[in-house]
């Protein structure tokens, strides 16, 4: 080998070993070096100023291949979030991975003071953050107790949570479900409010989890109320936003009702005209059903008694669609329907003028609720 | 500095060539001479210390006829020939001394079915160890050449690289001779031409350039010939000489020149246009120019049912880009982008990751480089201890190593597949080593955006690629239904009308009658 | 079909690589036009606006087969007037693949690799380009082909996974904004991307010569306005109008929220190699455009020798170009500005010094 070609050579190999070292080091991160958030729960501690999070991680250690995965909390104090996502560093030799949370759980003294949409502006801004995750008000005096695991628990709690509050969607409709970053984009556009998950404790025999229960009224970003599982129900219903549900009635005895209806498909559609310069909303909403319980076995071969079954349902609906919609006017003028942005986008220079009167108008809203009722079918036997 | 170091060069080369010179110079200027006795140590000096080289005197039975002798190199040619069609006829023949014509001797006396006659002592010389007769007669100014090769060869048998389960047998040996006749036998037309050069100063390696005159590129055959004529070297062992000689792109890992082993293959590539190059003393034909598709193309492809032939070519293609990019991707979702894993199988692969030492990346490297030796081991190993490399490589490396929490367990499948697939296509394994690490180091380094970096390098030199002009991918052609057809699909045989476009003078393939039936 | 020994693209390849040209920067920074869900408009109103300079462009094109708009300026300008001319095209051109390196460096950093530093990001990227631009347009042409379909294909995976979501609604109320703020913005369109093709008449001789060029341009232009509009809708819909509106890449935070059956979620790692693949095309159109500018500038004979200098230089000016990403967003604003003379004022008098000169060279066989 002469001088040139062993120049060369040493050029090249210094060249690989600096690559080397370029290598593996920014961002570089391998699976075995962080823990994985699955939940996040936002508590304030207003004694000390401080914002006080838990993160529930997945626990890799303690699980064997064949049983689940179970989770474990880890706690940090922090002025801001991000504050306290660092100070959690203090505690875990691994980095928190938040690429893939599926709640984050906010205290409702928080949401009712502070806001939600300062709590997630973080997770929106973080590059590694996940926008699809869901977002819940805690019920219960913290955040964090929502998000602890019970002792014998095989499942992560948040995971569950997840699951429960999408499902609930689908099937029981009585908890809206909503991702964080439409959140942001309902809450920005035109005098909007919306229903987040509620979350509580139950005793569920031996131990004690957490339960999807109803919805949380927010308005302007604040928390100012709850609305029971079916009020949220038909809150759902009055926007057309229902999977799935059952509809109870009693037709024949009042001890206990003896119709269920099986709602498949649920449609709603607003309008608005204006009389008298009043504003008159109507509500049109529209249930595909299917009779999946019936106790006192009305003959339903019978259209007449098809039709009453359907006008008695009608009734029910509009009653509570009517019901929520007061409340909402009246004791929490909360438009979580909508009406504010329908205005805005059908008649512009309207909304134009009543805007800044809107808090005002709302409440006085003539609403109109018209529902319709549609039995498909009687499932297997008449 | 670099003027000197020029110079330096060019000393070096001229002292090269001087050698060169030396070795030939000796019998390129010396001709035969009409004085036997001249040419016996002529011979003998040209032939001194080699002791395979025979020489025998003739002389006739009739007295004053004229005296002879042969030369010829022992155990290549046919001693049989030699005996009784050359040497019998000289001693029994009666010409007289004076009156010796030797063009009438080897029209009328000797029972050979070649033969020609030359002076030049190079020539003799050449034509000796190769396996001819050199008969030299007392009184000619000229020596006859007398065909009489004859040497041991391999049997034609089914090439092991090429095995099929469908279609011909038969491939090629080291003869050019041979491999010359199991494609005519093919294609019986004049319209196959074969043009013999002899390439290599030292190894005189004869290499027939083979084409169908109706149907080749003249421009890519002038190319080639230029080509050809302009290499200098001193040996061709190997088709591979030749190829790395006259490629396109010396320095690329992607072929610029198709191979093989078959007849028949070689045939069809004949048949669409391109030009066979076949080297005496080695089994692989060359074909150019070579498209990138060819790399995923099998003879096989055609004797098969047309479904399953593009199921298994598209298999090829997928296979070409999982080899090169399972490992990278595993990195830079290991490593970079672990949101893009669904909950489970990122806790499941964090659980793996946990007690394993090394960092995926490093881990990779290793896994695949074992995977590489126990792939070349197996090559070369005997056949008889393969038992023993497959269980060192299934239990030992596999199995243990992930019990014993040396090695994560979704790396053992990572490798597998990379390893497997690159099995698929035979024709691009340098690519694929080269660029698989190179991937892997992009991805390491800086996740999705290295890998779709590396990928776009990737696809930017393919398609830089030419063979003989030819781009090997070309693809606002490719994605018209004219040449779609044999690409990423192999079309029912009747539906292929025309050949690559690119390669032919002549594009029409059969008759569009053939369609409509 | 041999195509082989000439540095030309064919008709398919012209209309994607320009297209895929246009989309290059866009598709990261969206068409973020602060006007919410107006901006279907501007884009369409770009779009009309457009047609004209390109039948300009394609005019150059037609009257100067062959030649590029640094030999064409000398031809009509003379030598000094053009190498003035040259060298601002030259500069347009580096500057705006130094814009295109640093908005994709600033974009992968902040999006998936905060830690890395931007200048590595930047000098693979650069070296990428650099090599597709030293490889022949040839090369560019088959890149582009199979770019296109990537995009287009990621594009309708994306797309059909909003149609479910969308309502008319979405883009409700029509023109809620002020004319003047949609014209404005549909400006800012025409200069970003649309009239940035400018740059492709600064090569040259890339068309093959049965193609015509004003086809190959309204063509082009088309493909963009329904790229544009897709993307538009896309985000809106699955983002909401706020959302789309605060994000400085709207196209990769819906990557990001995109779910396909339940278990594939995330997948911007994958899906913004579109944007990637995209912004390589508009850098290495660039390198290869300031390349031939420094040719001809410099007079050497084979632009190849330039594509490396120019590559360095748009690499360093990049880093020094901004401090910080909103600076990047605010100088959007002032593009439509600082670009209007080598998009428009450049281009017309070349056009019109064109129209004159070749009328006269026809007339002067005659006499």
């Amino acid at each position: 080998m002469n001088k040139r070609s062993a120049r060369k050579a040493c050029f090249l190999l210094l060249s690989i070993i600096i690559c080397l070292y370029l290598t593996g080091c920014w961002n570089y991160r391998g699976l075995d070096q962080m823990n994985i958030v699955v939940g996040i729960a936002v508590d304030f501690n207003k004694a000390e100023n401080l914002y006080d999070l838990s993160f529930e991680v997945a626990s890799l250690a303690g699980a064997n291949k064949e049983s689940g995965i179970v989770g474990r909390i880890i706690n940090a104090q922090g002025k801001t979030i991000f504050d306290a996502i660092r100070n959690a560093k203090r505690k875990e030799a691994d980095k928190l991975f938040f690429g893939s949370p599926h709640v984050l759980v906010i205290n409702k003294y928080l949401a009712s003071e502070m806001g939600i949409l300062g709590v997630i502006d973080f997770f929106l801004r973080d590059g590694e953050g996940r926008e699809s995750m869901c977002v819940a008000i805690s019920q219960e005096e913290t955040a964090a107790i929502i998000i602890e695991s019970t002792e014998g628990a095989i499942e992560m709690v948040s995971v569950n949570l997840h699951e429960i509050m999408r499902e609930e969607k689908n099937i029981m409709g009585s908890a809206a479900q909503m991702e964080m970053y439409k959140i942001f984009s309902e809450l920005s556009s035109k005098k909007r409010s919306v229903l987040l998950p509620a979350l509580r404790k139950v005793k569920n025999g031996d131990s004690i989890v957490s339960e999807a229960n109803g919805s949380a009224i927010i308005k302007e970003d604040k928390l100012v109320g709850f609305l029971n599982p079916d009020q949220s129900k038909y809150a759902l219903m009055a926007q057309g936003e229902l999977k799935s549900s059952i509809i109870t009635l009693g037709l024949t005895h009042n001890l206990a009702n003896d119709i269920s209806l099986e709602i498949f498909k649920n449609k709603a559609k607003k309008s608005y005209k204006i009389e008298d310069g009043k504003i008159k909303v109507k509500i049109e909403v529209e249930n595909h059903v299917a009779v999946s319980e019936n106790q006192s076995f009305i003959n339903l071969k019978d259209e007449k008694e098809v039709e009453k079954v359907e006008k008695a349902a009608e009734e029910k609906i509009n009653k509570n669609i009517q019901s929520v919609v007061s409340t909402m006017q009246e004791r929490y003028n909360a438009d979580v329907f909508g009406f504010g942005e329908m205005i805005y986008k059908r008649d512009l220079k309207f909304w134009e003028e009543i805007s800044e009167r809107w808090d005002e108008i709302y409440p006085t809203l003539e609403v109109e609720v018209k529902s319709k009722v549609k039995i498909r079918n009687t499932a297997l036997i008449m | 500095m670099f003027k000197f170091l020029s110079k330096m060069r060019e000393k070096k080369e001229r002292e090269m060539e001087d050698t060169f010179s030396k070795f030939n110079d000796p019998f390129k200027e010396i001709k035969v001479s009409t004085l036997l006795e001249d040419n016996m140590d002529m011979c003998k000096k040209s032939f001194s210390d080699m002791d395979v080289i025979k020489f025998r005197e003739i002389k006739s039975q009739k007295e004053d006829s004229f005296k002879a002798f042969i030369v010829f190199c022992g155990g290549m040619v046919n001693t049989d020939t030699i005996g009784t069609n050359i040497i019998k006829p000289l001693i029994s023949c009666n010409f007289a001394k004076d009156n010796i014509d030797i063009d009438a001797i080897l029209k009328g006396t000797l029972q050979v079915v070649d033969f020609s006659t030359t002076d030049s002592f190079d020539k003799i010389v050449e034509s000796v160890m190769s396996g001819d007769t050199v008969l030299f007669i007392e009184g000619c100014f000229k020596a006859a050449v007398l065909y009489t090769k004859e040497y041991s060869l391999r049997a034609v048998e089914e090439p092991e690289n090429e095995k099929v389960i469908g279609g011909p047998r038969e491939g090629f040996n080291e003869s050019l001779a041979q491999n010359l006749t199991q494609v005519i036998r093919r294609a019986r037309t004049n319209e196959l031409k074969t043009k013999i050069l002899t390439i290599g100063r030292r190894t005189k390696t004869e290499v027939c350039v083979c084409y169908f005159d109706s149907l080749v590129d003249k421009d890519i055959l002038k190319d080639l010939l230029i080509r050809l004529n302009s290499i200098e070297i001193d040996a061709i062992l190997d088709a591979n000489y030749i190829t790395e000689l006259i490629g396109d792109h010396r320095y690329s890992h992607f072929r610029t020149t198709g191979y093989s082993e078959r007849p028949d293959a070689i045939v069809a590539k004949l048949l669409e246009g391109r030009i066979a190059i076949f080297i005496d003393g080695s089994p692989m034909v060359l074909t150019i120019p070579y498209l990138f598709i060819e790399n995923f193309q099998s003879s096989e492809d055609y004797y098969f049912n047309f479904y399953y032939s593009t199921f298994a070519r598209l298999l090829r293609i997928a296979a070409f880009f999982l080899t090169i990019m399972v490992p990278a991707i595993y990195i830079a979702t290991e490593a970079f982008h672990q949101e893009m894993l669904p909950l489970q199988l990122l806790i499941r692969m964090a659980q793996e990751r946990q007690s394993v030492p090394l960092p995926a990346a490093i881990e990779t490297v290793i896994m695949l480089i074992v995977f590489d030796v126990l792939r070349e081991t197996g090559v070369r190993m005997p056949s008889n201890i393969g038992q023993t490399l497959g269980i060192v490589g299934a239990l030992v490396i596999g199995d243990a190593a992930v019990q014993a929490s040396l090695i994560a367990a979704p790396m053992i499948i990572v490798v597998g597949v990379t390893g497997i697939t690159s099995l698929l296509v035979p024709r691009l394994n340098s690519p694929i080593i080269f660029w698989r690490f190179f991937l892997l180091f992009l991805s390491a380094t800086f996740g999705f955006f290295g890998f779709t970096i590396g990928t776009s390098l990737l696809f930017i030199h393919i398609s830089n690629l030419t063979s003989f002009g030819v781009e090997q991918i070309c693809l606002d052609a490719n994605f018209s239904l004219r040449n779609i057809k044999d690409i990423f699909v192999r079309a029912p045989i009747n539906l292929m009308v025309n050949r690559p476009d690119s390669l032919t003078s002549n594009a029409t393939r059969q008759l569009e009658e053939n369609v409509n039936e | 079909m041999k195509n082989t020994k000439k540095n030309t693209v064919t008709f398919r390849e012209g209309i994607l690589s320009v297209t895929l040209f246009a989309y290059g920067s866009s598709a990261v920074m969206g068409i973020n036009l602060r006007i919410e869900q107006d901006a279907w408009i501007a884009i369409l109103a770009a779009a009309v606006i457009t047609i004209p300079f390109f039948l300009i462009y394609s005019r150059i094109i037609v009257l100067f087969r062959e030649k590029n708009l640094y030999e064409i300026s000398e031809i009509l300008l003379g030598k000094i007037g053009g190498k003035i001319v040259s060298a601002l095209l030259t500069w347009y051109c580096i500057h705006l693949a130094a814009l295109v390196i640093r908005n994709f460096s600033e974009f992968i950093q902040i999006s998936s690799m905060p830690e890395t530093p931007q200048i590595p990001i930047a000098i693979i990227l650069m070296l990428t380009s650099a090599y597709l631009a030293s490889s022949n347009m040839r090369s560019v042409g088959k890149w582009s082909v199979v770019c296109i379909f990537i995009i287009f294909f990621l594009m309708i995976f994306t797309f059909a996974a909003s149609i479910k979501h969308f309502k008319i609604d979405d883009i409700l109320p029509i023109m809620e904004y002020p004319l003047k703020k949609i014209v404005m913005s549909s400006i800012l369109v025409v200069s970003f991307p649309y009239l940035e093709t400018v740059v492709f008449l600064c090569i040259g001789e890339t068309l093959k010569k049965d193609c015509k060029p004003h086809r190959v341009h309204l063509y082009s232009l088309s493909l963009m306005v329904i790229m544009f509009l897709m993307v538009f809708f896309r985000n809106i819909t699955l983002l909401g109008r706020k959302m789309m509106e605060i994000s400085y890449y709207p196209s990769y935070l819906t990557a990001r929220i995109i779910e396909v059956g339940g278990f594939a979620t995330r997948m911007e790692g994958s899906i913004s190699l579109n944007f990637l693949i995209g912004g390589i095309t508009k850098i290495v159109v660039c390198i290869m455009a300031a390349a031939n500018g420094l040719k001809s500038i410099f007079n050497f004979a084979n632009y190849r020798t330039m594509v490396l200098p120019s590559a360095l230089f748009a690499l360093a000016l990049s880093t020094i170009l901004y401090s910080n990403t909103m600076e990047m967003y605010n100088f959007i604003k002032y593009y439509a500005i600082y670009a209007m003379p080598f998009q428009i004022v450049i281009p017309i008098i070349l056009w019109i010094a064109g129209e004159i000169y070749t009328r006269k060279k026809n007339k002067a066989p005659l006499n």
